[in-house]
This record gives structure tokens, C-alpha cells and sequence, in this order.
């Protein structure tokens, strides 16, 4: 038998503080000891409460009597004071009488005394002995003292502190007689303006503390004393709070102390050592939801709301109270953002916006956050939704290069040449000119350079980053309005205009940047008609002109987008005439010809995109042979073959767009190897690999598809995981799972490819819930669920399939909430139809004379269903029957067409009969003729179904291709 | 339930807030019981007993926050034991001819209270322990309170209990420290006569 568990590890069972597997131990060993069975009988015990149960009258009460400092409370923590000085008190501390106890924090616990020496109330707050650690004290006096430097109206003053060598430390504040806020919303909602007026007092006592460099940490609605009759606020306990220096196993799971209804996400998660001032903000959030709301954000158990902190979104305010304003509750959820970069920087940005709406003027806080615009930015495929119309199947096909869109970082690779060559230019002129406006130029151009290279791919940087482009604003906006004043110095107001766009567009204020832009263009025509044989305007105006066109085509307005690269291509011509070899125009001209191609690909005019693509290739690789070892030149290069391997991708060249897309990773991999920690670097390589992926994918090779979206996926795993709220990062994780999830289908791993693929989904869905219409996900989202619907439907899971419509119905609706759009509505009928069909597909498939007796707008599509379900049996010959026959019934079924073509590749793919195998491969290729001339772009797309790869390696399928290429250009 | 133990304010103490009805229906749901009971112990007749009863309870409500309550200088269960044999000693005089003007009607407890009788503190402790677990019972999955009342209300060995709940042994000590626990903060809550000064470990 084992030795007997120490009496401590049997405390510690007892008090649940074991693992499962110790305590296994201990059942064990206890099962045969009678030993450990009387000592547990003991420890689990109350002797005092075993006299009440039986009957024993105690000599003394269950609760000590008040008479002296040494009084111990039930659960044995001496009262830390010294004996009373008068009869009725509690104790004394100093020169304070203690009368009685007004409360308890986390840290310490709360008197109500007097001040003999200064003959006043006060509240003394005592360390709780139990926590007096070394670690806890010095922070308690630490904080206590920072708190007593805090001089605000809105901030309960502290009036001393107090670390006696031989005693518990403590401190004395004003005593409040006001009731906390927690009561007076009393369940109910308080008026808006009334909670917007307390919680802005209460957000400029916090901002006070925020910038002494406090956090408070524990802000609740019962640390926020009003006083009903002046309305005043006041925050207490600061300094006080549930603090980093409590010993963890005190705020371990189930012990929180408190409540949990007001910690910030990042505090439930229990990563104390990084909070910030958003923490607070957060909770100022959640005190303001429920003074408007009557209720705190979330219910339940503390554990349980530990856990909806992090992961759910609260009701919105104005579900349960409909009389908030929106904007009011615009306010309250961007204090509440789950991410702290999406929520006001610190309290006082609260206040401010708190304060704006009180006096009526537009507040600064957006549904979906500026940075957030500026950086999700992708191209909305407007497309998607009218293919979906067509077929579930269609819809999963039929979009070009369906994760295109937003992959691109292109923008952020404009800025950061830009950067660099900006600073440059700046730190020369600040050393030729003595005007004060460059060197202000000069600092601030460091803020915005520094903001711009923290592209989004930097975990975690997007708070800062907002918070480098607004200071840099402001400071811009001062000098912009300096420059204007001081006539010569344009170059300096140029450059001051263009950050003053580069920062605006970056907050996602896109016109307003045109504006600074068109500014500067006008500077820089003056500039160069000034000299006109100085290629550096040119150069600045075809910059400026690139921008603008990136801004018009992200608004959907490519002939403007496109007149203005017409400008800048034009200028860059006259600038390389006259000066030939001039690396950075050189840069510029590759930069501006790949937008332009960018957009005829957009337009989906392929022979354009070629041209442009081919000639900034050949600018490009002539500066990555002067300058191999350029990284920002190695990246161009990698850019624009990606582009060109998506271009011919399109138009169905797959072995020029194999070897564009193998010498972009090659640049890639260059790139990396010479800046292995730059992460914009590491994710062009990853969306290299991305790339591969998808075009072997398109070449039917789906065992490399999947080993070079797994070889992706290695990678984007660590970094998605680091950087929950980064959409972009989070996008390429849903990319990587999508492409594997195609390259398993493809291989028949049915089940292992729809799991990824809905991975693939939850990802994107997640994203969609952070930022409701994100245009990086609303384009492919659709896609991503038609491919787990038809996955479904090839395992016959026609119950998931069906759930999957439905969810896709929903997806549908979130993406389009308000507007009644015919195409939406289409869409939504054509899933309801799925739906059905897929309710029914197991009697269609049980019953050959079913599907015909059903309602028209389901009989194709149940035909279609069994005649699949009969091939994935291996009856392939009632499988070709039953197809045929429904192509008879229904000729012109584009369903029905998709199903033929698709039925008899792969029924010739898995028959033995050579025979069958010409007729029906003839059969298949009649078929997708047909399509190609009906639906290019599906045929064109049809690489996700194994199916038809049989179809696509017949010699026939060539002409196909001729016909979609003929029709495509 | 009215009031969880977690809140600062301790039954007695909320009983000072005459508007506090939650506290009072607690109050009297707690104490109720014990006081009747000791009444018919000293005597009277069932329907008398919950007179006097009610006049006790109200009584205390009303003069907990007066000076006739000093926890300095007694403590809650004498002082409260006090007023119910006063009480019951007053329903017993009031047919009887007392000469007016002796003051026993006038503020008698405190200087009557005495040496507390064993008989009510048995009582008080027996009716709060009730109460308390009554309070605790809901807290509790049905098998963790089954497993606590066997092995300590009635006294069942942990490993018999265990073997008839098909526990682990040791979860059966667990559930009897965890609710003992339980009922010691809600005993604090109906009973602590001065605010206590820490929260529950």
C-alpha cells in the first residue's frame, strides 16, 4: 500500500485544489486507509456546526462579539486594526477611530472612521493580512499613492497613506455617503442622457488616472458613486482593485473575486500582466450597457460569464432598450470591442464622444472601425451573388480565382517604397532648408512612416497603429494649414498633402484623402511646369495619381480609377525620356502599370492585364538586377508574377500560369531569406504557397495542392492563433483551410476535406461577426458554403446539406440585412429550393418515380440528386440512364446540364468497360461545350469537382477550353 | 433567492432599512420557526405562540438599529432571547392584574436578559442551521447535497454513502467540506451581527 498523502494535499482535495489525476491518487489510498478516511472526516468538518446539528448548545456564539482589535472574523483572518479607543468602536488605526465596515475589494477591505487629528469622516481601506505579501504590499502603497496624486472632481480623493513597519498598510480617503450607480439603475435603465452624463464624469475621472499612468482595473457600477441630487459622479476605489499581485491561486477558476460582468475580455482571459487603459474602457463600456439597458451584459454564473466575456457579443443595447439612441450604442460597443485596438484608446477618447453625443454633435466612433475599413479593404464581387442564383454547384465554381480578392498587398508594398523613398527625400530637404515646417515635416513623416509599416501583418499593431495615423493627423493637419501660409515652400505643402491623404486613407477616410491628394497633384503640376526637365514632380505626380486611382477603384469606380493611371503612366513615360535610367522612376512606372493591369484584371479584361503585367515585369526585373538584394524589389517581382499566374490562371493557360506562380514563390522565398522577420514579407511568401495551391488545384493535381496548403497552413497557424484580431491574417488561415479542403475533396477524402472546409467557413464567419459586411470575407463567403453544402451532398448527407442551406440563407441575410435586392432575394430562394430538395433526396433516391411527381422547380434538381447518389453507389449504368433522362424532361435545366456533364465524367473515370468509358467521355465533352457557351466562367472554375477531371485530360476538352477563352476575351 | 451571501450587508444589517422587504421575508422565514417554537416551549398555545411571535419579529426589526440593540455589549442570540421570554412573559401577565408603572413593560430586555437559557440557544442554533441549509440546498447538484446529508446529517459513513451514490470517496468529503462551507457564509448572512470583515475564502 502507498504511503499516506501529506494532510495539506488532503486540504487541498477538499478544497478542490488538486488535479483529477492526484486526486485519483488519493481515492486510491484512501479506499484501504482508514488512517487518511478519519483524517478527511476531520478536515471536512466543523466541529461548532456538528454541536448545532446536534443539539449541544455552544458556550460561545458562532460569531466572535466586537471586543477587541484582535477579533477573529469566521474565516480566521484577524481584523487588522489596533484596539478601540472608545467603547462602540471597532478599532483604531493611527489617528483614526474605526466605527464600522463599509465594504470589501478584492485587495483589501473598507472602514468607516474618523480622523481624530483632523476631525473629519474618512474610509480607510486596509491591505487584506491574508495578501500581505511583500509583492501585494508594495503595490498596494504603490498604487495608493499614485491614486493620491489624482486631483479630479470625478475621482474619490485619498487623503493619506500609510505602510507602518509593523502593521497591515492602509490609506484614508474622502468619505462618500452617495449612493453607488449600481443602485440607482436598480434593474432598470436610466434615462440616455442620464447614463451618458454619468458615465462621461466618470470617464474624465478614469482619463485622469489613465494619464497618470493608473489603471483602475475593478470598474463596476458599484464603484461609481452618484450623488442623485447634484448629479455629480465620483469613481472610487482606485488602487484598490482585484490586482495583478494576488496570488493567482485567488483568482483562479472559480474563486474570482468580485464580479465578472464588467472585466474586459483580456482580464476573464486572465492575461494581467498586459492590460492597459483599454481594459478600463472596456469596463466603462459595460457599465454604460447597463445603465442603459437595466441589465449587465451578460448573465449566468461567474464561470460562465468569465466565458461569454471572451467569446460572445452582448444583446445589442438597443434590443432591450429601444429608446437609446444608435449612435449612444455605437458608443457602447466600441468601448466594449472584444479587441482593445478596436476600442477607444483610453478614457478620455470615451468621454470626449460620450460628451459629443450629449450636446448633439456627430460622434467619431463608426460601426465598423476606420482602421478596420481601411485595412479589410478587398473587392466586393458583386458577381457572387447573382452566380449563386444559378446553382449551389454553380455557385461553387464560379467566381475567378475565388480568394483573390484581398490577398493583394499591393497597397501596403505602394506605401512602404513610398516610406522609405518619402524619408529619405525628407531628411535631404531638412538639411538643405532651415524652414522649420520640413523639419516638423520630417518628425512627423517618421510618425506616419512608422504607422504605414506596421501593415497590418504585424500581429497586434493595429492599435497602435491608429493611434501613430491620428496623432500624425493632427500634427499634419496643423502644418497643412502653416505650409499654405508660407508661398515657395510647395514641395514641403506637397509632401505635407500627400501624408495628410497617405494618413486619412489609412483611417479609412478615403474621399477626404482624394481630397489632400488632388491637392498635391495640383502642387506638382505647378512644380513641374516650373522645371519641366526635373523628373522628381513627375515622379510625385504619377505617385499621387496611383493613389487616387487605388481609392476610386476600391469604391467601385474604375473609369475614373483608370483615367487616372492613363495620367500617371503618361507622366512616367515623359519622366523616363528624361532621365532614362532613374531607379525610382523606374519603381513608380512598374507600381503604376501593375494598378492599371490589376484593374483591366478586375474588368476582366485579360489581354490588358497582360500587357501591363509584362511590361512592369520587365521594369521590375531590371531593378532586381541592379539591386538583388533588395527585399522591396524582390517583393515587386513576386507581385506582379503572382498577378500574372492569376491572369492565366483565368484564361485557362495553366502551364504559363504554373511557371509565373513557381517564380513568384522563388521571389518570395528571395525575400524572405533576406528579411526573415519582416511578417509583411513572411505572409507575401505564405500567399505564395497559397498560390501554388490553388494552381495545382486548377491543374487537377490535388495530392501537390494539398501538400502546399498544408506546407501554408504550418505556417499561418502559429501566426492566426497569436493574432485572433488581425481579419487579414485570420482570412489567409480560412484561405489555406479552403484550398485543403478542395485538394482532400479532389482526392475522394470526402470527410477530412468537408471538415476543413468548414473550418474554412467558421473562420470567415468569425470574421464576418467581428465586422459585420467585411468585404475581405462578404465576396467568398457564399462560395466557401456552396462547397460545404455540395460536400454534403457528394457523402449523402443530405440532412447536413439541407442545415447547410439554411445556414447559407442566414449568411445571406447577414450579408445584406437591409436591402430588399432582387438578386438577394433570388439567392434566397434558390437555397430555400436546395433546401428541399435535399429534405427529399432520400425518398427521391428510394423511389425512381418520386422526383417526377414532385412540384417543377424541385424535379430536376431530385433528379439530378439521385442520379449522383446512383454513381456514388457504383451503379453507374442506372446512373447514366437516370441522368439522360432527366436531360430528356428537362433540356433546358442548367442544373440538369451541369449534373450530365459531371455524371459522365466520372462515371467514365470509374468504369472498367472501355466501351462505356469512349462513349460516356464523348458524351461529357458534348456537355461541357454546351456549358462553355452558357457559363464560361463556371467551366472555367470547374476545378473544384474531381469529377470532371476525367472530361478535362480528354483530348476533346481542348476545344472547350478555345470556346471559354474565345468567349472570356 | 433574496439575498446571496457574497453581498456586503448581512441580513441584521439590512434589517435596519425599513423598505427593505426582501430582507424582512428572509428575516422572518429564518427566525420564524425558532421563535415560535421556543414560545410553545415556554407554554403557549399554538395560535398565541405566533402572536407573540410576530410581535417579537417586528420588534426587532424596529429596534436593531436603536440603542436598545448594543452587539458591544451582548451578543444577537441572547438579546434575541431575551425579548421572546419578555414577550411571552408579557402575554402570560396581560390578563393578570400587574400594577402599572413598574417599567417591566417599558425596556425590561436588556435588563432581564440574564444568563442565556440552553434550552433557546439550542433552539436558535437548530432553527439557523435550517434555515441555512435551506438556503444552501439550492446551490448544490441534487448528488453533492444527497451525498452531504447522509454523511453528516444523518450521519452515514463517507465510504457507505459513497457506495450507494456510486461516488468516489472522496468526492463525498469534497461535497461535505464544500456545503458545510456553504451553510457556515450563509449562517454569516442570516446571523452575523456585525458586519463581517472578509469575504468568504
Amino acid at each position: 500500500m502507498t504511503a499516506c498523502p501529506p494532510p495539506d494535499q488532503l486540504r487541498a482535495l477538499l478544497s478542490a485544489a488538486v488535479t483529477r489525476a492526484e486526486a485519483d491518487t488519493i481515492e486510491t489510498h484512501i479506499q484501504n486507509c482508514p488512517e487518511c478516511l478519519r483524517l478527511l472526516d476531520v478536515l471536512s468538518d466543523d466541529p461548532k456546526l456538528q454541536d448545532w446539528r446536534d443539539g449541544k448548545p455552544n458556550t460561545q456564539d458562532f460569531f466572535p462579539t466586537t471586543a477587541a482589535g484582535t477579533t477573529v472574523a469566521a474565516r480566521g483572518f484577524p481584523l487588522p486594526l489596533d484596539p478601540p479607543r472608545r467603547p462602540g468602536d471597532l478599532g483604531s488605526l493611527g489617528t483614526n477611530r474605526i466605527e464600522a465596515v463599509v465594504g470589501r475589494g478584492g485587495m483589501g477591505v473598507v472602514f468607516r472612521g474618523w480622523d481624530e487629528a483632523l476631525n473629519r469622516p474618512v474610509a480607510v481601506k486596509v491591505l487584506r493580512p491574508d495578501l500581505d505579501l511583500p509583492q501585494a504590499r508594495e503595490r498596494f502603497v504603490l498604487e495608493a499613492r499614485a491614486a493620491a496624486g489624482l486631483h479630479n472632481d470625478h475621482v474619490v480623493a485619498v487623503y493619506g497613506v500609510f505602510n507602518p513597519p509593523a502593521g497591515v498598510p492602509y490609506f484614508t480617503m474622502e468619505l462618500l455617503t452617495a449612493p453607488p450607480l449600481s443602485e440607482r439603475i436598480g434593474g432598470k435603465p436610466l434615462p440616455s442622457r442620464e447614463a451618458a452624463e454619468a458615465i462621461a464624469q466618470a470617464s474624465d475621472g478614469v482619463a485622469a488616472a489613465h494619464a497618470a499612468g493608473l489603471i483602475h482595473r475593478d470598474i463596476k457600477p458599484a464603484n461609481i458613486l452618484t450623488d442623485p441630487a447634484t448629479g455629480r459622479v465620483k469613481v472610487a476605489d482606485f488602487g484598490l482593485a482585484r490586482d495583478a499581485a494576488v496570488p493567482s491561486s485567488l483568482t483562479q477558476e472559480g474563486s474570482v473575486v468580485g464580479t465578472p460582468h464588467y472585466l474586459s475580455p483580456e482580464q476573464a482571459a486572465g492575461g494581467s500582466e498586459s492590460l492597459d487603459a483599454r481594459a478600463d474602457v472596456y469596463s466603462l463600456g459595460a457599465t454604460l450597457y447597463e445603465t442603459l439597458t437595466g441589465s449587465p451584459p451578460f448573465r449566468g454564473t461567474p464561470l460562465a460569464v468569465l466565458r461569454q466575456v471572451q467569446t460572445d457579443t452582448p444583446v445589442p443595447v438597443r434590443r432591450l432598450n429601444g429608446e437609446v439612441s444608435p449612435d449612444l450604442e455605437v458608443i457602447c460597443s466600441k468601448a466594449m470591442a472584444k479587441d482593445p485596438g478596436r476600442r477607444y484608446a483610453n478614457a478620455g477618447e470615451l468621454r470626449d464622444d460620450l460628451r459629443r453625443w450629449l450636446s448633439g454633435r456627430p460622434i467619431t466612433a463608426r460601426p465598423a472601425g476606420p482602421i478596420e475599413r481601411s485595412l479589410l479593404w478587398g473587392r466586393r464581387n458583386p458577381l457572387v451573388v447573382a452566380v449563386v442564383a444559378v446553382s449551389v454547384l454553380g455557385f461553387a465554381a464560379s467566381t475567378w480565382g475565388w480568394w483573390q480578392a484581398g490577398k493583394q498587398t499591393d497597397l501596403a508594398r505602394i506605401r512602404e517604397g513610398e516610406a522609405v523613398s518619402a524619408r529619405e527625400s525628407a531628411t535631404e530637404k531638412a538639411k538643405l532648408a532651415e524652414d522649420r515646417a520640413v523639419l516638423a515635416l520630417g518628425t512627423i513623416n517618421t510618425l506616419v512612416i512608422k504607422a504605414q509599416q506596421l501593415a497590418g501583418t504585424t500581429p497586434g499593431t493595429l492599435p497602435l497603429r491608429q493611434q501613430l495615423a491620428e496623432a500624425a493627423l493632427a500634427d499634419l493637419q496643423k502644418l497643412a494649414a502653416t505650409g499654405n501660409r508660407i508661398p515657395g515652400a510647395d514641395r514641403t505643402s506637397l509632401v505635407t498633402h500627400q501624408r495628410l491623404g497617405d494618413t486619412l486613407n489609412l483611417l479609412g477616410r478615403s474621399r477626404e484623402a482624394v481630397k489632400e491628394w488632388e491637392t498635391a497633384v495640383a502642387q506638382a503640376e505647378a512644380l513641374a511646369n516650373e522645371s519641366p526637365s526635373d523628373p522628381s514632380p513627375k515622379r510625385d505626380l504619377a505617385r499621387l495619381c496611383v493613389r487616387i486611382a487605388y481609392v476610386h477603384r476600391r469604391l467601385n469606380e474604375p473609369g475614373r480609377a483608370d483615367e487616372w493611371l492613363r495620367r500617371a503612366v503618361a507622366t512616367l513615360e515623359a519622366a523616363e525620356s528624361l532621365a532614362p535610367h532613374d531607379k525610382e522612376a523606374e519603381r513608380e512606372f512598374e507600381v503604376a502599370l501593375n494598378a492599371r493591369a490589376d484593374l483591366s484584371l478586375e474588368r476582366s479584361r485579360y489581354r490588358n492585364a497582360i500587357n501591363d503585367y509584362k511590361r512592369a515585369l520587365v521594369k521590375v526585373e531590371s531593378l532586381v538586377a541592379a539591386d538583388p538584394n533588395r527585399v522591396l524589389y524582390q517583393s515587386d517581382l513576386r507581385y506582379t508574377h503572382a498577378r500574372l499566374g492569376a491572369v492565366y490562371e483565368l484564361v485557362l493557360d495553366c502551364p504559363a500560369a504554373d511557371r509565373h506562380y513557381q517564380a513568384a514563390e522563388a521571389a518570395a522565398a528571395k525575400a524572405l531569406n533576406l528579411d526573415p522577420s519582416n511578417p509583411a514579407v513572411k505572409r507575401d511568401w505564405l500567399i505564395s504557397l497559397l498560390d501554388r495551391a490553388d494552381a495545382l488545384a486548377h491543374t487537377g493535381d490535388f495530392v501537390g495542392a494539398e501538400k502546399a496548403s498544408r506546407d501554408a497552413l504550418k505556417n499561418l497557424e502559429p501566426v492566426a492563433r497569436a493574432d485572433t484580431g488581425n481579419a487579414l491574417t485570420q482570412r489567409d488561415l480560412a484561405v489555406g483551410f479552403g484550398l485543403l479542403g478542395i485538394a482532400l475533396v479532389g482526392q475522394n477524402k470526402l470527410d477530412l476535406g468537408a471538415k476543413s472546409l468548414e473550418s474554412s467557413l467558421a473562420i470567415r464567419e468569425s470574421i464576418l461577426r467581428q465586422s459585420p459586411g467585411s468585404a475581405l470575407v462578404a465576396a467568398d463567403i457564399p462560395i466557401i458554403v456552396g462547397l460545404v453544402i455540395y460536400t454534403a451532398e457528394r457523402r449523402g448527407k443530405f440532412a447536413d446539406a439541407a442545415h447547410w442551406c439554411e445556414h447559407a440563407i442566414d449568411i445571406v441575410r447577414a450579408l445584406h440585412p437591409d436591402v430588399p435586392d432582387p438578386s438577394t432575394a433570388a439567392t434566397i430562394a434558390n437555397l430555400t429550393n436546395w433546401k428541399q430538395v435535399y429534405d427529399l433526396a432520400p425518398k427521391a433516391i428510394a423511389d425512381p418515380t418520386f422526383a417526377r411527381k414532385q412540384k417543377a422547380e424541385l424535379a430536376p434538381r431530385l433528379c439530378c440528386v439521385r442520379a449522383y447518389a446512383l454513381a456514388r453507389k457504383g451503379d453507374f449504368a442506372d446512373a447514366i440512364a437516370s441522368i439522360e433522362a432527366a436531360r430528356t424532361t428537362f433540356p433546358s435545366d442548367f442544373d440538369v446540364l451541369v449534373y450530365h456533364a459531371l455524371l459522365h465524367s466520372y462515371c467514365a473515370g470509374e468504369t472498367t468497360d472501355e466501351t462505356y468509358r469512349k462513349k460516356w467521355l464523348a458524351t461529357a465533352v458534348q456537355s461541357m461545350t454546351e456549358l462553355a457557351k452558357k457559363n464560361p466562367v463556371w467551366v472555367s472554375n470547374c476545378y473544384c469537382f474531381p469529377e470532371l477531371i476525367p472530361v478535362r485530360s480528354d483530348a476533346g476538352f481542348e476545344k472547350v477550353l478555345a470556346i471559354v477563352r474565345q468567349e472570356k476575351n | 433567492m433574496a439575498a446571496p451571501p457574497e453581498t456586503s450587508a448581512s441580513l441584521l444589517l439590512r434589517l435596519r432599512d425599513a423598505t427593505d422587504k426582501a430582507s424582512w421575508n428572509t428575516f422572518v422565514a429564518a427566525y420564524g420557526p425558532m421563535i415560535r417554537g421556543y414560545c410553545q416551549y415556554q407554554g403557549l398555545q399554538e395560535a398565541d405562540a405566533a402572536d407573540v411571535s410576530q410581535e417579537v419579529l417586528v420588534r426587532v426589526v424596529r429596534s436593531i438599529g436603536s440603542f436598545e440593540y448594543r452587539p458591544d455589549i451582548g451578543r444577537f442570540r441572547d438579546w434575541l432571547g431575551a425579548v421572546v421570554r419578555n414577550a411571552v412573559r408579557r402575554f402570560q401577565n396581560r390578563d393578570q392584574s400587574t400594577p402599572h408603572g413598574t417599567g417591566a413593560d417599558d425596556r425590561p430586555e436588556l435588563d432581564v436578559a440574564g444568563p442565556a437559557d440552553p434550552e433557546w440557544t439550542s433552539r436558535y442554533q437548530a432553527g439557523l442551521l435550517t434555515a441555512a441549509c435551506d438556503r444552501a440546498k439550492p446551490h448544490f447538484e441534487p448528488h453533492t447535497w444527497r451525498a452531504f446529508e447522509s454523511v453528516w446529517l444523518e450521519r452515514t459513513p463517507a465510504p457507505a454513502v459513497a457506495h450507494e451514490l456510486g461516488l468516489p470517496i472522496h468526492a463525498v468529503y469534497v461535497a461535505k467540506s464544500r456545503v458545510l462551507q456553504r451553510i457556515r457564509e450563509e449562517l454569516l448572512f442570516l446571523a452575523e451581527d456585525m458586519p463581517h470583515a472578509f469575504p468568504p475564502d
